[in-house]
């Protein structure tokens, strides 16, 4: 039996994580096929992941916490020097 | 100056080593954003950037003992959801990363046999940046991820923004694996309903 409009909805976001496989992905895509709101909601739900990747990789750097940690990154790169050459 | 983008982790690593300090400025501006997110979504936002900066010192320290056996990204990921964690504890804030909320069973837009009532509207733009391209809707997404279950914009992040691996969301929100698809499946979908309610009424 092919899988209902509400589980290929709850599929659109599994898939996006782990592919399906065997008679899961005949199945799911045998539907999708078949119903154009489900290809829709599909293509949006990916669609949606892809937005909030892309939106969440635009945030720029708090300059205060970038400025700490390169002092701390100087800091500590300069006692292992010091130790190398005693 | 050396571009991060053509070198091997293994390079990076070496060059970190020996206190690239340009390139560790790009290192730090490349895995901000993914750090800022996952530290944001379990810490809240008010301490995610000192979580975020304690994260970096750890990550620091221990870097001469990084074997590679992840990806630097995930490496530090972990790291900081790890030091978010422990700040919420502090925080006393209460850990209910685990807490199931659902009201999917009881979703309007299917009909009683689980068929769509109320489909999805056809979107103009197929591609994030088209979507993006109407500030108010970036904004409006922002804005409706803050009232997601904790839990569900945990999983979220970790996933979408931090680029985790399922197998590390159980072992940081604490929940199995099929919860953790549950979690990730409400998220994208409230998602999903903010960006078609606004492509029908151009309203948040």
């Amino acid at each position: 039996m092919l899988p209902n409009c509400k589980q290929i909805a709850e599929q659109a976001s599994e898939k996006i994580d782990e592919p399906l496989t065997g008679m899961a992905w005949f199945k799911h895509k045998v539907h999708v096929l078949m119903c154009k709101h489900c290809a829709r909601y599909v293509n949006q739900m990916e669609l949606s992941s892809r937005t909030i990747t892309t939106m969440d990789s635009q945030v720029t750097p708090n300059q205060e916490v970038k400025k700490n940690v390169e002092e701390k990154y100087r800091d500590l790169h300069c006692s292992d020097s010091s130790h190398g050459t005693k | 100056m050396a571009e991060l983008s053509t070198m091997s982790e293994e390079q990076i690593l070496k060059e970190l080593l020996k206190g690239n300090e340009a390139l560790f400025q790009q290192v730090f501006s490349q895995y901000y954003s993914s750090m800022q997110s996952v530290a944001y979504a379990i810490a809240g936002p008010v301490i995610a950037d000192e979580v975020v900066q304690e994260a970096w010192v750890s990550a620091l320290k221990a870097l001469p003992k990084f074997e590679g056996r992840s990806s630097l990204k995930s490496w530090l990921i972990r790291i900081v959801a790890n030091e978010a964690k422990t700040r919420r504890r502090k925080e006393n804030r209460s850990v209910s990363l685990e807490a199931m909320q659902d009201s999917w069973s009881t979703d309007p837009r299917f009909s009683e046999n689980s068929g769509w009532k109320n489909p999805s509207s056809q979107w103009h733009g197929d591609t994030p940046e088209d979507l993006l391209s109407a500030d108010e809707l970036r904004e409006c997404i922002e804005k409706n991820m803050q009232k997601l279950p904790e839990n569900q914009l945990a999983a979220l992040r970790l996933r979408d923004s931090g680029g985790l691996s399922m197998d590390e969301l159980c072992n940081i929100l604490e929940v199995s694996s099929s919860n953790v698809r549950v979690l990730l499946h409400r998220a994208r979908d409230k998602v999903l309903r903010v960006i078609d309610h606004f492509q029908v009424t151009g309203e948040c």
